[in-house]
């Protein structure tokens, strides 16, 4: 079953959309400009351990949610 | 600068965590979110998330977090000196980043049939066994990389 479109629905669309824009922008400059691709954002976020334990927390939540309280 | 190297590459044990991540998947795709497996399972790995990140990263994080947290604030400081292209991914990243972040904390506190959360879309993947085995190898698969990547070789 599809997902009522209602104005929330909307405003993820856009933003779903502007993630696949954003991602084939760095796709297409890959090797030839010095755009910041999701794993550096990633590893950035691994740098230290307060930003490595906040990450690890959220992923911690987000499956506990997803897992345990989601349908 | 010292620069963090990857760790040595064991393809066994890489094999033994892939089959153990497609095990747990599939035995955790026949569970209900109310069953105590889930549960129990879900809160067990999470716990076993952070104790394997602190007795791998000891001594092999690659830098403190004050030295991190001047680094990330010096950029932004000195955003002018910076190449256009960081900066211009830097806002992006941020922008992208925040507007799910804060529109799903709107969606969560209105809690209106008209603001569905991300984890609404979510669900319309996890009621299904497939969708659910499938979401937690994806969702073990980040762990394990959150916990495991950007570690030095040597302690520092």
């Amino acid at each position: 079953m599809m997902p009522a479109v209602v104005p929330g629905t909307v405003v993820w669309a856009v933003l779903a959309g502007s993630v696949v824009v954003w991602l084939a922008v760095l796709a297409f400059a890959a090797g030839r400009g010095r755009l910041v691709g999701p794993l550096r954002v990633v590893q950035w976020f691994l740098s230290s351990w307060l930003s490595r334990g906040l990450i690890l927390a959220a992923w911690g939540a987000a499956g506990w949610h997803i897992f345990c309280q989601r349908p | 600068m010292h620069r963090p190297q990857p760790a040595g590459a064991d393809p066994i044990a890489y094999a033994l965590l892939a089959a153990l991540i497609v095990a747990l998947s599939a035995w955790q795709a026949q569970l209900s979110r109310h069953s105590a497996g889930a549960h129990w399972s879900v809160a067990l790995l999470v716990v076993t998330a952070f104790g394997a990140a602190v007795v791998l990263g000891r001594g092999r994080q690659c830098c403190s977090t004050r030295r991190w947290a001047a680094r990330s604030f010096h950029f932004v400081r000195t955003w002018r000196t910076r190449s256009r292209a960081a900066v211009v991914s830097a806002l992006v990243w941020a922008i992208l980043i925040g507007g799910v972040v804060a529109w799903d904390l709107v969606s969560f506190v209105v809690q209106s049939h008209s603001l569905p959360t991300l984890s609404y879309f979510i669900g319309h993947v996890t009621r299904y066994a497939v969708g659910r085995g499938l979401l937690f190898a994806a969702w073990l698969g980040v762990g394990t990389y959150l916990v495991s990547a950007r570690r030095t070789e040597r302690p520092q």
